[in-house]
């Protein structure tokens, strides 16, 4: 079993950047969805949460049929919302601290099994990733810690949607998830490789990661 | 701040919908399953469909039902819950409470039903049809903070009025107005008592 024991899949959003017209965590990679990714990595977690909004019935049959204990929390105002109120809706319910994965992620599975060990000596941590991509934000780090968030493109480093979070951290406001994040920090930082899917570009950059095993850049 | 839980039974806390079970027990399956299907469907009214299905079933005999009933499979997460939380938990069933009262009295839970009518000491009709809603209205008064589980389209007016609302698809798809009523949906027992240990 993991020593966090929620993780917290925030599906909910419309990904109309990507303009593919489905929900971005049924988007298929080399014939699997980025949500049966992300399930098998979890698969030690005790509580899987998936927030849901756009599509969510196709993401709600979809997720049953991967995980039958799934636990899905609707954001029927998804259009008007975004990921940190995703967040929201499960964290206020939570007394101890949880993983937070935005769902149109890739990841790679050995990095992310080392940052999930590095959390039994780490109450909280962020994943940082060195796959930059143009829209990212980029993260500036001394001493292993997170210590700015910002929009420059001048770090080599990229918030990679991934954290282990208290429920404190997390606010019912329309701010991005680094900005919530960032009166807490500095917060520990640790690199994984992992990169968020908001673009036709990124998608092609998913593909061709994952086919050589997260060697090319 | 009190919280209390509130189970629909058929297809929720029991793992069968009662019923089609009776209705088995006097061969009226196809019949009740008709009006089962056009209450599902929205051409009739559940209050008149559960009458209608009441008349049908009236002549069963009430010792063969109860029989019928205490072997029903309930979903066992739930039931352990139930239990467990006895004091804080209801079931709110639209079904008949002569029908249900033993398989609730053996659980040892408090439950809203619709009530039966009675004459001579056989089944009559229905005196109300519970109204879910009304339900939670009454325990208002004792909770602050209500949890309701159902299923069905007859769990739409508990859910109007529910703090949060679990639309429960453990035995089969949650009804789609529940659903789009609801903040959480979950089709595992286990989970489903996970997540009321921390709404609560």
């Amino acid at each position: 079993m993991s020593a966090v024991k929620h993780a917290v899949l925030s599906a909910a959003g419309i990904g109309s950047r990507l303009g593919l017209g489905r929900s971005k965590c049924l988007v298929e990679i080399h014939n699997r969805s980025l949500l049966s990714y992300h399930l098998e990595r979890l698969k030690d977690v005790e509580n899987i949460w998936l927030v849901v909004g756009y599509q969510e019935d196709d993401v709600i049959e979809h997720a049953i049929s991967l995980r039958r204990d799934i636990i899905i929390a609707r954001n029927p105002d998804y259009a008007k919302t975004n990921t940190l109120q995703s967040i929201f809706r499960v964290s206020r319910h939570l007394k101890e601290r949880f993983l937070a994965i935005d769902a149109d992620t890739v990841v790679d599975n050995k990095t992310f099994s080392t940052f999930m060990q590095a959390t039994e000596s780490h109450e909280y941590l962020i994943a940082v990733s060195d796959y930059t991509t143009a829209e990212g934000v980029r993260v500036k780090i001394q001493n292993d810690q997170v210590t700015e968030f910002n929009r420059e493109n001048q770090d080599p480093y990229e918030w990679a949607g991934i954290a282990v979070l208290g429920p404190e951290m997390v606010i019912d406001k329309p701010i991005f998830v680094y900005q919530a994040l960032t009166p807490f920090l500095p917060l520990p930082a640790f690199k994984i490789n992992a990169f968020d899917i908001d673009t036709v570009s990124d998608l092609d950059m998913a593909k061709h990661v994952l086919a050589s095993n997260w060697k090319s850049l | 701040m009190t919280t209390c839980f509130c189970f629909d039974l058929d297809g929720t806390l029991t793992k069968q919908e009662l019923l089609p079970l009776i209705a088995a027990s006097v061969d009226l399956e196809d019949e009740i399953s008709v009006l089962t299907k056009a209450t599902i469907d929205g051409f009739l009214p559940f209050d008149k469909s559960f009458k209608l299905r009441i008349r049908l079933l009236k002549d069963a005999p009430l010792k063969a039902i109860h029989q019928f009933i205490s072997n029903v499979e309930c979903d066992e997460a739930i039931l352990r819950f139930v239990q467990q939380n006895a004091a804080d938990c209801y079931v709110v069933t639209g079904n008949l409470d002569i029908w249900i009262r033993p398989l609730l009295e053996q659980i040892g839970v408090e439950f809203f039903a619709s009530q039966a009518k009675m004459e001579n000491g056989q089944l009559a009709g229905v005196e109300h049809v519970l109204h879910k809603g009304d339900a939670i209205t009454a325990l208002r008064q004792r909770y602050d903070n209500i949890i309701v589980v159902g299923e069905g389209m007859n769990d739409v007016p508990m859910f109007e009025l529910g703090d949060w609302r679990i639309a429960y698809g453990g035995v089969h798809r949650p009804n789609m107005s529940l659903k789009e009523l609801s903040d959480f949906v979950v089709y595992d027992g286990e989970a489903l008592c996970r997540l009321l240990n921390m709404l609560s």
